[in-house]
């Protein structure tokens, strides 16, 4: 009576594993198999061509599937970043009917002994929209991109927009003096009044387009710290030759601006010296100043604080020599 | 005689706003700089009285920051911000920094000499309102400054997480934010979002 009820137990436990609709193989430490459910035997057979003997050795072999029977082992990066493969005891498979499954092999808690437990799921609706979701977000990714270009450039754009804003209007006023002096030339009475508008009209429209640059070109970095500085009574002395890249230079004329500013506040320099050498991949610039040095180690305010923060983001390094003369040493990769 | 510096990095609007001033015997211009960052030196040579400043200036250097710095040093100096861009900060920004007042290079309506004398005189003289500039359905004003602060936190790529942090809301709040503003552009998407109010220069972060 007793083995009659445990195995109609054990008849209703498979059932019910077999009615359900993922594989499920549960085995010992050694991989026989302890309950083994039809969804995983079909799936196992159709990926090695057997059902679950050992599961130890089917894992194995699952390991090594790569095409096999019209299946197909998934490896894409994105499986992971997507958490469709959390770690190395989960599998992806593409099958011949095109479904995608995933196999994951687990221990059930108890020890070293401890039985394990082998699930299959179909992802095949999950997979699809994971790809989709990785695709999307390469496009925006690229999309991002090509905004922080712009972002960079608009300024710039902007620039070009206001010239070529400036032009047109003296283009237009131009264009409407020619208009009033040909109507001028071919009446027959116009009045000293009229005459003397039309030569004001013609001096403005002249003296705007004189003042148009050819072009909106900035007068460089240096040349304006030179002449700031001339302001305050100070000279730039380089020594050495200068960066030829743009983003050296701006990262050398900030440093010059910051240790010129502290130098004269500070220090009362007149003079300040700027010296540019290299070594192998290394530009590194000493600036220096004839004012009084500071005594003892200096305590770095908001401008030297900011631009050793806007020196290391571009991966160059700010650094101080405390000898006869005070200098600032920025070495830029 | 008011001694003025302008910062300003196109020569054609830098020579625009001389001839302006020249109008007025009471204006006289020190020098011009293209760099806002050079200014502060400038100012140390103590003769400045009046600073026309620009916001995006030469090597994409910020008119404001210059002005918050200078405004902490010489607090007599007046300074009277100028811009062409319609971003949406700008004169809270300057407001905020204690600039004196601020000049729409396009969008304006108060002449540029005039404001320069009421500035002289102790006004601060600043726009009612931003330029009205139109995000897909809506027009700009309809979008309230949070609102706008997530649209800049957007533009610099910043993940509904990191604007949580950075705004410190919740991250609900956040997709409220975002939920209201699609609402009112009727835009499909963020991305279309960004796209436009950056091209319509209705947020520049780096300034």
């Amino acid at each position: 009576m007793k083995e009659s009820r445990r195995r109609s137990l054990s008849r209703s436990v498979k059932e019910a594993i077999d009615s359900y609709p993922g594989g499920l193989c549960f085995s010992d430490s050694q991989g026989k198999p302890i309950l083994v459910n039809k969804k995983m035997n079909s799936l196992v057979s159709a990926l090695t061509g057997h059902t679950v003997i050992n599961a130890n050795i089917v894992w194995q072999e699952l390991n090594s599937v790569e095409n096999t029977n019209g299946c197909v082992r998934l490896n894409e990066p994105w499986l992971r970043t997507n958490n469709i493969v959390v770690d190395d005891n989960s599998l992806v498979f593409r099958l011949a009917d095109n479904r995608i499954w995933t196999f994951r092999r687990q221990k059930l808690s108890g020890g070293e002994d401890a039985a394990v437990q082998t699930e299959a799921a179909e992802i095949t609706e999950l997979y699809h929209m994971s790809e989709e979701l990785y695709e999307n977000n390469l496009k925006l990714d690229a999309l991002k991109k090509r905004q922080e270009i712009l972002l960079d450039n608009i300024v710039e754009i902007n620039r070009e927009k206001e010239l070529l804003a400036a032009k047109m209007k003296i283009h237009d006023d131009l264009g409407r003096c020619l208009v009033a002096a040909k109507q001028a030339l071919s009446a027959e009475n116009v009045s000293d009044g009229e005459y003397k508008k039309l030569l004001e009209s013609w001096s403005a429209a002249i003296g705007n387009m004189r003042d148009v640059p050819m072009s909106d070109m900035s007068t460089s970095a240096e040349e304006e710290l030179d002449k700031v500085a001339e302001l305050i009574g100070c000279r730039i002395i380089y020594e050495g030759e200068k960066p030829k890249d743009r983003r050296t230079g701006l990262m050398m004329y900030s440093a010059v601006r910051e240790a010129l500013t502290n130098a004269v506040r500070h220090g009362g320099a007149d003079e300040i010296t700027v010296n540019v050498s290299y070594d192998e991949d290394m530009c590194t610039i000493m600036i220096s100043n004839n004012g009084r040095s500071p005594e003892g180690e200096i305590t770095e305010g908001g401008g030297l604080s900011d631009l050793r923060k806007s020196l290391e983001q571009e991966g160059a390094v700010l650094g101080y020599e405390y000898g006869d003369r005070f200098a600032l040493v920025i070495r830029i990769p | 005689m008011t001694n003025v510096l302008i910062v300003e990095d196109s020569k054609l609007t830098r020579d625009l706003i001389e001839r302006r001033l020249s109008e007025d015997m009471s204006f006289k211009v020190y020098t011009t700089i293209e760099n806002a960052a050079n200014a502060e030196i400038v100012c140390m040579g103590g003769k400045v009285d009046l600073i026309l400043m620009d916001i995006c200036t030469a090597d994409d250097e910020s008119g404001l920051k210059a002005a918050k710095k200078i405004k902490s040093l010489y607090p007599h100096i007046k300074i009277i911000m100028m811009t062409s861009m319609p971003e949406h900060s700008f004169i809270a920004k300057a407001a905020e920094y204690g600039c004196d007042s601020f000049w729409y290079k396009e969008y304006g309506n108060v002449d540029l000499l005039e404001i320069c004398r009421r500035t002289m005189r102790g006004e601060q003289v600043y726009p009612k309102k931003r330029p009205s500039i139109r995000i897909g359905l809506a027009e700009s004003s309809d979008f309230t400054d949070r609102e706008f602060q997530v649209i800049s936190e957007l533009a610099v790529g910043s993940t509904y997480v990191e604007i949580a942090q950075h705004l410190n809301v919740s991250e609900n709040t956040v997709k409220y934010h975002v939920k209201n503003i699609m609402s009112k552009s009727g835009l499909k998407n963020t991305v279309q979002l960004v796209a436009e109010v950056v091209e319509k220069r209705l947020v520049l972060p780096r300034y």
